[in-house]
């Protein structure tokens, strides 16, 4: 079966007016369906950018990026839009909830922007806040609730609509330890019971403890490719 | 989509409130400009066609090209029956204008005469009888009766019961002349009007041109909305040509008052056209700010699958709310005020002058009052919708080229 995520010579340079500053050298890289995986490596390694390309937000320099079966060199930018909305899930390190939107909006702003039908959409937000534990605080705004339970908010947006990937950037950086761990629970949870594919970029040692593939970048390439060994 | 543009409005209050009060103030000007432009261009066009042709001018064709005697209306009173059954016409005076020469003892001087039928007339759509300030009118269209603005009267020495010899040049281009009495005088106020025009029996006029009794050389037709008057006499026009008679709006029949009222229109456009791209630059730079202040939003929600132009749809959906939640404060603001300029006016005697302005012949009290027309509100509604939603459309347009990679910056 193909990987869900491959990258092929993957190279990125960014220009700094006259400059040209390499961001990816040649990557290398392929993650199979229901991975656990933690991207880590120095300020400036290419984790971001690497993050970027993968979740369609950027475009690579050269080389070949596949998502799920799709060539992200080949597609224009609505095809890209339409595969970040049907089949990637962002988790971000801000949280990024839109704050006018309470956490049941938030959760069902993917589904909507599917145009899914009202009563699937209800059944399935209220199923899955109940799943991340913010039962009860549907109708809260972001402002309304605590950096932990934003960002749970964020994972069951990000799961809601079954993407093929979450990709999540630095998902533990502005949680202290205890939501931190709560927070990986759920996620090591949710890839082991629903199989969903998790891409992190970290400086987290937690979570590069908890992952159960660690890929370390330097200078734009891969430097290693380990099991951590721990269980998620 | 409408729910986050409704509470995005709403984010910043005072900012938000700020842009709503700044277009209400703007609707507010605009609406009292407006207001009075209609109320003073209505004054005009109604002194002005009351003084003789009315709103639309039936006539012999070429009449209004060429003023002579030999093109004259027939058989008057049929017409007249016709365009009164018409909707939309109030009335119909037939009326017969030409130049004379008056003379008394004292001395002799020549002017415009305006022959009625006293039987038919209204003071309300004859500035004339409105004016009446000594004496009374002739009662019958055949008396021996003249009446004269008191101007002329002083300047021919002529008192109530006295003589004025009425000489014209009739149809077939003899010398007419005709003893009359004075019966009354009147004062509209307008020094050249006063001191130059007499007021005639129809009858009696008939008789002095060699006219028959059921000749005019107008139908003054007054309508009951004036803004209907091209449209009627296109109708009439079409409708009578035949019979070679043609009507003419006041458009044409007054082209000195017309031309006024649209430099006026011009002057007033540009003035509340600069008003508006004043207020709209102001929504523009509220609504840049709000866009600029929310680019990681956007880039979040582009990353999550939104399309640009659902994006730009959005902002542009906040311009429209904020248009139409700022029209609705203007009518708010606007709407006390407006009725009490309709009621009581705006009261410049003391400003300008108590015995009122003349305009192009007519005389306007110097109290200001508004009029609004459905077309009016429909186009203060409309520019102010058109020009906030024209204000929106750059930070839409930013908003949606926002680059989705800004939602992954941690700063």
């Amino acid at each position: 079966m193909a990987p869900i995520i491959a990258l092929k010579k993957l190279t990125k340079t960014y220009r700094q007016g006259h400059l040209e500053v390499p961001a990816l050298r040649g990557l290398d890289l392929a993650i199979e369906a229901g991975e656990f995986t933690a991207l880590c490596g120095p300020s400036g390694s290419g984790k971001t950018t690497c993050l970027n390309i993968v979740g369609a937000l950027d475009r690579s320099s050269s080389g070949e990026t596949w998502v799920d079966g799709h060539r992200l060199e080949d597609m224009d930018r609505g095809q890209l839009s339409r595969l970040r909305r049907d089949r990637i899930g962002f988790v971000f390190q801000a949280y990024n909830l839109i704050p006018v939107l309470s956490a049941f909006e938030n959760t069902e702003f993917i589904l909507a922007l599917q145009g899914r039908p009202e009563a699937e959409r209800r059944e399935r937000c209220y199923a899955l806040l109940k799943a991340v534990g913010l039962q009860g605080m549907e109708d809260r705004r972001p402002d309304e609730l605590s950096g932990g339970q934003q960002q749970r908010v964020a994972i069951a947006r990000a799961i809601a609509h079954d993407p093929a990937v979450v990709l999540a950037d630095e998902p533990t950086a502005n949680l202290d330890s205890a939501n931190a761990e709560a927070l990986l629970d759920l996620m090591g949870q949710l890839n082991r019971s629903q199989g969903i594919t998790f891409l992190f970029s970290t400086h987290d040692a937690r979570v590069m403890r908890r992952a159960r593939r660690l890929l370390t970048l330097k200078d734009g390439l891969l430097d290693s490719d380990k099991a951590p060994g721990a269980t998620a | 989509m409408l729910l986050m543009a409704w509470r995005n409005l709403w984010r910043n209050r005072r900012r938000t409130l700020i842009t709503l009060a700044s277009i209400a103030f703007g609707v507010l000007l605009v609406s009292t400009m407006s207001g009075i432009a209609n109320y003073k261009y209505s004054e005009m066009i109604g002194e002005s066609t009351r003084m003789g042709q009315g709103h639309v001018s039936i006539e012999a064709r070429g009449y209004l090209a060429d003023p002579s005697l030999k093109l004259r209306l027939d058989r008057v009173s049929d017409l007249r029956r016709q365009l009164l059954a018409l909707p939309g016409v109030q009335a119909a005076y037939p009326r017969l204008m030409g130049p004379a020469l008056f003379a008394t003892a004292a001395r002799d001087i020549g002017g415009p005469f305006v022959a009625v039928d006293p039987a038919l007339e209204n003071a309300d759509d004859n500035v004339f009888l409105r004016s009446l300030s000594t004496g009374t009118l002739f009662r019958g269209r055949d008396d021996a009766l003249a009446v004269t603005g008191d101007g002329l009267a002083g300047k021919l020495k002529l008192r109530l019961g006295q003589k004025l010899v009425v000489t014209v040049t009739d149809v077939g281009g003899n010398m007419s002349s005709t003893l009359l009495r004075l019966c009354g005088t009147f004062h509209t106020g307008v020094e050249e009007v006063d001191s130059s025009t007499v007021l005639l029996p129809l009858g009696t006029a008939a008789r002095m041109l060699g006219y028959g009794q059921d000749q005019a050389s107008t139908l003054a037709v007054m309508l009951a909305d004036q803004r209907a008057s091209r449209a009627f006499a296109a109708d009439q026009g079409a409708r009578l040509a035949p019979q070679g008679v043609e009507a003419k709006p006041w458009n044409e029949t007054l082209p000195q008052v017309d031309g006024l009222i649209k430099v006026d229109r011009v002057g007033k456009g540009l003035i509340q056209l600069v008003l508006g791209l004043m207020i709209a630059m102001g929504v523009l730079n509220t609504s840049l700010m709000s866009v600029i202040e929310r680019r990681r939003e956007f880039g979040v929600m582009l990353a999550l699958g939104l399309s640009p132009l659902r994006l730009i749809g959005l902002v542009l959906t906040e311009s429209l709310f904020t248009g139409l939640l700022g029209l609705a404060a203007g009518v708010c603001v606007a709407f006390p005020w407006m009725a009490y300029l309709s009621v009581h006016g705006l009261d410049l005697t003391q400003a300008v002058s108590s015995k009122g302005l003349e305009v192009n012949g007519a005389l306007f009290k110097p109290v200001l009052h508004v009029i609004f027309y459905p077309e009016t509100v429909a186009l203060i509604g409309g520019v102010t919708l058109a020009l906030v939603l024209a204000a929106g459309i750059y930070p839409a347009w930013k908003a949606g080229s926002v680059p989705p990679m800004e939602a992954i910056r941690n700063d």
